[in-house]
């Protein structure tokens, strides 16, 4: 997710700090437009797909031995407006008033529940599990994927900054030969290959030094807390090297191409010939200015955080929210997937103004009079 | 003429050459002369010469894959090349500094103009942030800022073209250097400008014996700034001597066409007697005199025979067929 989030320029983010230097209230508000419009988007696409998410209703067997009827999904259907033209679903979906046969009177209801929707921040309930709020269900979800995506992309920025660094101070060294391929290999190797391969080197079948699925080991609750931590870690070594991996050589490409740049650039020359420290020439002169393609990166990390890897989560059946938008658009349930898009959406969003702040913090050009 | 002791630089058979696939390519090959505090030299010669690798290889920054090949530098006695990188810092900046050939570059657009004029003199002299910002604001109130310190928290972008040719300017002589290489920064200064300068380092030349060595392949300029010239052509030296004197009588062919080849020249209805071509391939210079393919006078002496640098301090040529008259 991190790498197919990356590839945006340089030249699209000054345009977005031009934008903010508007007003934030201008800003703001088209940036509350764009979440409308991907809400629309997403609930279109979402109900052209085929299928719904009464398919697995009825489905059951009844006490009698018979699968029970058409009955039970009929009632399923007309209670989540299923049949109902797609715009009131949508305003169903958007709310305030609920529009459902037990919702708000005005609108034909039965008044049991007059307000809902998104403009109530209220995700709504998971179809299958109609006890399952989607905001909880995705608040422990992201419990799980937030810490894991974290700890690797700050792996990733820590590792691949210094190495980029380092292989523009001795471009066309040997080292820098050697790590340049290293990391164009380890970028073209597919995640889920990746994850497969981990797992059969050092799963159970291989050399069996690592657990392979899930967070916990089964005796979890019985484990003391530096015991369970240790649990812990081993089941997230893998995971987290598989998330790792990828965007740090991304990174540190990114890196080194900016820095070669910047390393040959007039002022860093300047800066040499003045006999300054190589650190401060190599990081305050040259860095600040590479870091901005770093910058532009920092704005996919958002979303990334919570999309997470939907690969990486469903190899290692671990319970995070990109696991949770695949399950919840494999069942058709609409809810889930409505609320994993729409938190990624608004993240984005939140990363592009981040990275906007980013760029007028470190380029003094972009900062206001 | 000077002593031993009051000589600043002393540079001897410097070569500077780059490998490239095609063998080396001999930028600065045998470039030797002696440069006494106070004094102004031009090094003169059309592009590819070899000047501005000269001017690198005396701050000890020359690139991979240049590399100095053999020569010395001597520093107020001391040898330069091969010195380390720590020794070559104190002296970078602090005693041979450098003014870039497009000096607004040299600027850096993200850090403001006093972090960009504090941090040399605090790292070489040891200045408190204070104080090395009372420097800096002294030297731009000089350069013509009015109330120097005001402009200390503006950034590059916030001076007009004039204001950052002047910043980048302040910039290499904020430690008062004994030593000023200016690497044809006359191509990219406002031309009001331009007398600035020379005014400027005349100054610090008289009152604080500033050494200036003025690279450039406009003689005008030359003329106003120094009192020698170096004349390189195809990285070896051609001429030295007294300015005055290469210009009243130029010997090596190569000089007075150089010296024939300015605009006022042409203006006034002489025909331009620019050498014709270039000066060739560094990798696979002519054997020889290196100018013999461009000279009217070449024979077959000057393809077997390199020449040396033969005369005095007031004026040396190498040539095989040096012009006698002083041009009319």
């Amino acid at each position: 997710m991190i790498q197919a989030s990356t590839q945006r320029s340089v030249g699209v983010s000054l345009e977005g700090s031009g934008r903010a230097r508007r007003g934030w209230l201008a800003s703001l508000a088209t940036r509350v437009a764009v979440l409308f419009g991907v809400s629309v988007l997403v609930f279109c696409v979402l109900h052209a797909a085929p299928g719904d998410p009464s398919l697995s209703v009825g489905l059951a067997i009844g006490e009698d031995g018979r699968v029970v009827g058409d009955a039970a999904r009929a009632r399923f259907r007309a209670e989540h407006l299923l049949d109902a033209p797609l715009w009131r679903q949508y305003f169903h979906y958007l709310g305030p008033f609920d529009l459902s046969p037990r919702g708000h009177p005005w609108f034909g209801g039965s008044g049991e529940r007059d307000f809902g929707g998104l403009l109530c921040l209220d995700f709504g309930r998971e179809f299958q599990r109609p006890d399952v709020a989607v905001a909880d269900e995705l608040a422990r979800r992201l419990a799980v994927t937030v810490p894991l995506t974290l700890v690797a992309i700050l792996l990733a920025y820590g590792l691949a900054v210094p190495l980029g660094v380092a292989c523009a101070r001795r471009r066309g060294s040997f080292f820098d030969r050697a790590t340049s391929t290293l990391l164009l290999a380890l970028f073209s190797v597919p995640a889920y290959w990746a994850a497969l391969v981990a797992m059969v080197i050092f799963g159970a079948r291989g050399l069996g030094w690592l657990p392979m699925l899930g967070l916990h080991d089964k005796n979890a609750a019985e484990l003391g807390p530096w015991a369970s931590a240790v649990d812990l870690g081993r089941h997230a070594l893998l995971p987290v090297a598989v998330m790792t991996y990828g965007a740090l050589a991304y990174v540190a490409r990114q890196t080194r191409a900016a820095m070669v740049e910047a390393l040959e650039s007039d002022c860093v020359r300047a800066a040499r010939s003045r006999g300054l420290e190589e650190r401060r020439v190599v990081w305050r002169h040259a860095f600040s200015n590479a870091v901005f393609p770093l910058l532009t990166l920092v704005g996919s990390v958002l979303p990334a955080l919570v999309g997470g890897s939907v690969l990486v989560e469903s190899i290692f059946e671990l319970p995070g929210v990109g696991r949770y938008a695949y399950e919840g658009f494999l069942q058709r349930d609409y809810n889930v997937v409505m609320a994993t898009t729409l938190v990624s959406a608004a993240l984005t969003l939140v990363g592009l103004w981040v990275s906007d702040v980013l760029y007028a913090w470190f380029d003094p050009r972009l900062r206001r009079a | 003429m000077t002593h031993d002791a009051d000589i600043l630089l002393s540079v001897r058979d410097l070569a500077v050459w780059f490998d490239t696939p095609r063998g080396p390519a001999r930028a600065v090959d045998g470039v030797g002369f002696e440069l006494s505090a106070g004094e102004r030299i031009a090094l003169l010669g059309e592009s590819g010469s070899g000047k501005t690798v000269t001017a690198q290889a005396l701050l000890g920054l020359v690139d991979r894959p240049g590399r100095i090949v053999s020569g010395s530098i001597r520093w107020r006695g001391r040898e330069l090349v091969g010195l380390d990188a720590r020794e070559y810092r104190r002296i970078r900046g602090r005693e041979i500094a450098l003014v870039f050939q497009d000096p607004p570059a040299a600027l850096n657009p993200v850090l403001s103009i006093g972090e960009q004029l504090t941090e040399a003199p605090r790292t070489h002299l040891g200045l408190s942030a204070a104080s090395a910002r009372d420097r800096a604001a002294s030297l731009l109130g000089e350069l013509g800022f009015e109330e120097g310190g005001r402009w200390l928290e503006r950034f590059p972008h916030q001076l007009s073209g004039g204001q950052r040719q002047r910043a980048a300017l302040a910039q290499a002589l904020i430690c008062d250097p004994a030593l000023v290489l200016a690497d044809e920064p006359t191509t990219a200064l406002d031309p009001t400008l331009v007398f600035t300068v020379i005014e400027l380092l005349r100054r610090r030349a008289r009152e604080q014996g500033t050494a200036v060595l003025w690279i450039t392949h406009d003689l005008r300029v030359a003329r106003s700034i120094a009192e020698r010239a170096v004349v390189l052509y195809a990285g070896r030296v051609v001429e030295r001597g007294e300015l005055a004197e290469l210009a009243r009588a130029p010997r090596h062919p190569y000089t007075r066409a150089l010296f024939d080849a300015r605009l006022e020249a042409a203006i006034r209805g002489r025909a331009l007697a620019a050498p014709v071509g270039t000066s060739g391939d560094p990798t696979d210079w002519p054997s020889g005199c290196r100018f013999r393919r461009r000279c009217a006078f070449a024979d077959d002496h000057c393809a077997t025979w390199t020449p040396e640098l033969v005369g005095d301090a007031r004026h040396a040529i190498a040539c095989h067929h040096p012009l006698e008259e002083p041009r009319a």
